[in-house]
């Protein structure tokens, strides 16, 4: 192709632009957001692994707290960027007809819709990673006061968090192009030739089978709980519903038709001239409709996973902890008190047995050094914290499932929980590498493997290996009835109790200090799938106006049009509530299943109603900005 | 409006050459119940240089034979010739290339990119090419159909007729073999509908094209070197030189 050929295909793509201004700023802003969301997640991790000193809270804390948040974000960002071009580019598939039908090859649409694509993605990328670098400073505060990095932290500048967010954006946007393409080229040079706009309605197998992989992957994830309970399992309910958005997602349309042609053959519906003409769209324009639902059933989906798992993984904490104790009351105070404490509770009269945990930091290594990236060696190990436990009475009971606890009395051992995150393999006789804030590096064995490990944290180690720093707390169990008296006794000696149901509620209270933070990210990420489904909902409606000008010539009076949106509005809305609410429930029903007794979706009705409401109030919003005409 | 004087470069084609041939070519849609079978193994030549007129009832199957015959979409099973290619077993791409240098297609809905101006409309089959466009054949082009002064507006800133002229512009501009139109003038008032078709019969002799146009009209057939007649997918007949009553009269029967 000669420069100036080049050049004449370049400026059919920059008109195509220009006349398609509003969908494509749209589709920035959401490539600019979704840059955004990763370069600040990438910013605040890089800078927590490049702490130099590994046992600060910058360093124990950070890239845990901001890990999470970004693998959520990461899979939002590449399914809301690939969405919204896809929604973009459906909205000109006629242009792209036309052009086959002047002659167009199929790899000439293609290569046009590629460079389109990327052309938008690399500039939003590029303003999307100077507003994430500008929102992981605006972090910094609610960072600092919930105690997750030191007073006077400041994000180190670095390029990898841009290069991380362009190695997974830009493929996203460049398949979700040539997707959208190789429909578009597929289409028939005779499809511009009539003037019907209406969507494809069969579904390639391809497509087909994808969806179905996708809800059989579902179910596999959503299972995992099953086998692997604990934190584990709390993953898997946000990815299961996930790939359960993107089968439905696939199958979309299909559904959409399947319930339109439903709804249309109600009679109580016809009649309605608008109730009609909303269905009869639905069924026309099914994948238009399912790229509307889909973004927003994400909203009601995650935002309910995310906070159920949360709530049920602390409700699986307080029980496990319930469980393991058998004491009465407990003693909470200073680590240099704790001797003096077990020695004055044990002597007590009507005390049967004390028992003292304390704290240990700890790092542990989950990953062997890669020695080409050394900087990336903080990722190769893990913060804890260690349960240091002396209860030679068995007060405590973590509920082993291997080994002894009564090894750990040797020097060097450790008992690690079953569902560790970090340590999934190890057993009874296995080391692990240790690092202690004093630098010194050790590799205890592995003497006992417990249940309990939501409730009593993922390692217990005896104080013939660790001692303990910070606060400790001592146990202790007193003969049948003679709880109040004991309480009251010690209470004068100095060494004030409480019961011990008080102090389990207490400490799992105290296990989510960082709930407002963990907050303020859900926020920001239902933020970004509000906006990014609003502006998909706009995009769709604007370039309907045609389509209201025709029913404008025929008859239809604004209002008509008006009550036609509203009931499109409402099916987008209450369809997304409900495919939202279905794609949550399997990972909050397994979630609930493997981690607590009794049964809990560990959804907050308040908060559940208010995802609700906003995804109908979206779904409103985005139409509401439609040009209707009378006479046209 | 132009003379052929002022025509360049143009081979003359003569009328003993076919320029369009079809052999036993059926198609069959597949689709619900039971398959539509659009075209019933039509057998038709089309000479270099003529107008040919296609008429028929609603349903015979017009539209389809043109956007067979003109490689907008495969046949089920026949021979498709266009000069002197075999285009009945090109692959999608390779047909899309051969269509857009010796095919010209002019549509009933006009078919414009709404946001190229008129003159980037008529360079499209050029730079789709890889090709310059051909500065003095644009405004040869564009002065032909009447809208030299036109050339940057956007359609949405035509008329229908003017719309129409642009797209029998671009049809002509990369000097196909032969030219389909189908009811180019259906979406135009009679008065500017003759309007185009004086303008796309002068254009076509001008640059010496062939022409085959499905109409409805019995006076836009008259005036064509040859009527053919189809009904259920076949073609039922031949005529020349029948008058617009007569042509009329035909129609009426075979929709019967």
């Amino acid at each position: 192709m000669t420069a100036v050929a080049a050049a004449g295909m370049r400026q059919v793509s920059v008109r195509a632009l220009r006349a398609h201004w509003p969908s494509a700023a749209g589709v920035f802003l959401t490539v600019v957001l979704a840059a955004a969301l990763m370069v600040a997640s990438g910013v605040l991790i890089e800078s927590g692994l490049r702490e130099s000193d590994p046992f600060s809270p910058t360093a124990m804390m950070l890239p845990a707290a901001m890990g999470s948040f970004a693998g959520v974000a990461l899979m939002l960002a590449v399914f809301v960027v690939s969405q919204a071009f896809a929604a973009a580019l459906r909205d000109r598939r006629r242009e792209f007809a036309l052009l086959r039908a002047v002659g167009a090859t199929g790899r000439q649409v293609r290569s046009l819709i590629t460079t389109e694509v990327m052309a938008i993605s690399a500039v939003a990328l590029l303003a999307g990673g100077v507003a994430g670098w500008w929102g992981a400073g605006a972090l910094v505060p609610l960072l600092t006061s919930s105690g997750i990095v030191e007073p006077g932290f400041a994000p180190s500048p670095s390029p990898w968090p841009l290069l991380g967010a362009a190695v997974l954006l830009l493929p996203a946007a460049w398949i979700a192009g040539r997707l959208a393409a190789r429909e578009m080229a597929r289409l028939s040079p005779t499809a511009a030739v009539g003037t019907s706009t209406a969507d494809a309605r069969a579904l390639s197998p391809g497509r087909i089978v994808a969806a179905w992989i996708c809800a059989g992957a579902g179910l596999l994830v959503t299972l995992t709980p099953v086998f692997l309970p604990g934190a584990v399992g709390g993953a898997a309910g946000a990815a299961s519903a996930f790939l359960y958005l993107i089968a439905v997602g696939l199958a979309g349309p299909a559904l959409v038709l399947r319930a339109a042609t439903w709804l249309t053959r109600r009679r109580s519906l016809q009649g309605h001239a608008a109730t009609v003409l909303a269905s009869a769209n639905a069924r026309g324009f099914s994948r238009r409709l399912t790229a509307a639902v889909v973004p927003l059933a994400l909203l009601v989906s995650l935002g309910s996973v995310q906070t159920g798992v949360n709530h049920t993984v602390a409700q699986a904490a307080a029980q496990q902890l319930g469980d393991a104790l058998a004491a009465d009351l407990v003693w909470q105070g200073p680590s240099e008190q704790a001797v003096d404490a077990r020695e004055a509770l044990a002597g007590a009269p009507g005390v049967e047995a004390v028992a003292t945990t304390g704290q240990a930091m700890v790092q542990v290594r989950t990953d062997s050094a890669d020695e080409d990236l050394p900087f990336l060696d903080g990722l190769n190990w893990e913060a804890g914290a260690v349960t240091v436990l002396e209860d030679p009475a068995g007060l405590v009971d973590p509920g082993v499932t291997a080994g002894d606890m009564a090894d750990l009395a040797e020097p060097d051992t450790v008992a690690i929980a079953a569902d560790g995150l970090t340590l999934p393999g190890m057993g009874v006789g296995d080391r692990l590498e240790l690092r202690w804030p004093d630098g010194t590096e050790t590799s205890p064995r592995v003497v006992a493997v417990y249940e309990r490990g939501l409730g009593l944290g993922g390692l217990i180690m005896s104080p013939a290996t660790a001692s303990s720093s910070g606060g400790a707390t001592v146990y202790v169990e007193t003969e049948p009835g003679a709880a109040d008296a004991v309480a009251a006794s010690t209470s004068d000696a100095g060494f004030p109790m409480i019961p011990a149901a008080e102090y389990v509620e207490a400490a799992v209270a105290g296990g989510s200090d960082d709930s407002r933070l963990s907050n303020v990210l859900l926020m920001v990420l239902l933020a970004f799938i509000g906006i990014a489904a609003a502006n998909a909902l706009v995009i769709a409606t604007r370039s309907r106006t045609g389509e209201f000008a025709l029913l404008g010539r025929l008859g239809a009076t604004r209002r008509q049009l008006r009550a036609m949106l509203g009931v499109e509005a409402a099916l987008v809305g209450v369809g997304a509530v409900v495919i939202g609410t279905l794609t949550a429930l399997p990972g909050l029903i397994a979630a609930s299943l493997a981690m607590v007794r009794g049964f809990s979706l560990g959804l907050d009705p308040v908060f559940y109603a208010s995802l609700a409401g906003a995804t109908v109030v979206i779904a409103f919003l985005g139409v509401a900005g439609a040009r209707l005409r009378a006479r046209a | 409006m132009t003379h052929p004087s002022a025509v360049s470069a143009t081979a003359p084609l003569t009328t003993n050459r076919t320029a369009v041939s079809l052999t036993d070519v059926h198609k069959t849609y597949p689709g619900g119940a039971q398959p539509v079978h659009a075209m019933r193994g039509v057998t038709l030549a089309i000479a270099a240089g003529s107008f040919t007129a296609v008429m028929g009832p609603s349903g015979s199957g017009k539209s389809t034979l043109l956007n067979v015959a003109a490689g907008l979409d495969g046949p089920t099973s026949g021979r498709i010739v266009i000069g002197d290619t075999d285009v009945s077993h090109l692959s999608a791409d390779a047909l899309t290339q051969f269509r857009r240098r010796h095919v010209g297609f002019i549509f009933q809905s006009y078919n414009l990119l709404p946001h190229l101006t008129v003159a980037e409309n008529l360079r499209l089959p050029w730079w789709l090419d890889g090709r310059m466009a051909d500065a003095r054949r644009e405004s040869e082009l564009l002065a032909a159909v009447g809208l030299s002064d036109m050339a940057h507006r956007l359609p949405s800133e035509l008329s229908g007729g003017q719309a129409q002229r642009v797209a029998i512009a671009r049809a002509l501009a990369t000097q196909p073999a032969v030219i389909f139109a189908d009811e180019p003038t259906g979406a135009l008032d009679s008065h500017t509908g003759a309007a185009i078709l004086d303008a796309l019969r002068e254009a076509v002799t001008a640059f010496h094209q062939t022409l085959v146009m499905v109409t409805h009209d019995p006076q836009v057939a008259a005036a064509a070197d040859e009527v053919v007649f189809l009904a259920d997918g076949a073609v039922v007949d031949r005529a020349a030189g029948l008058t617009a009553p007569q042509l009329s009269q035909r129609v009426l029967e075979l929709g019967r």
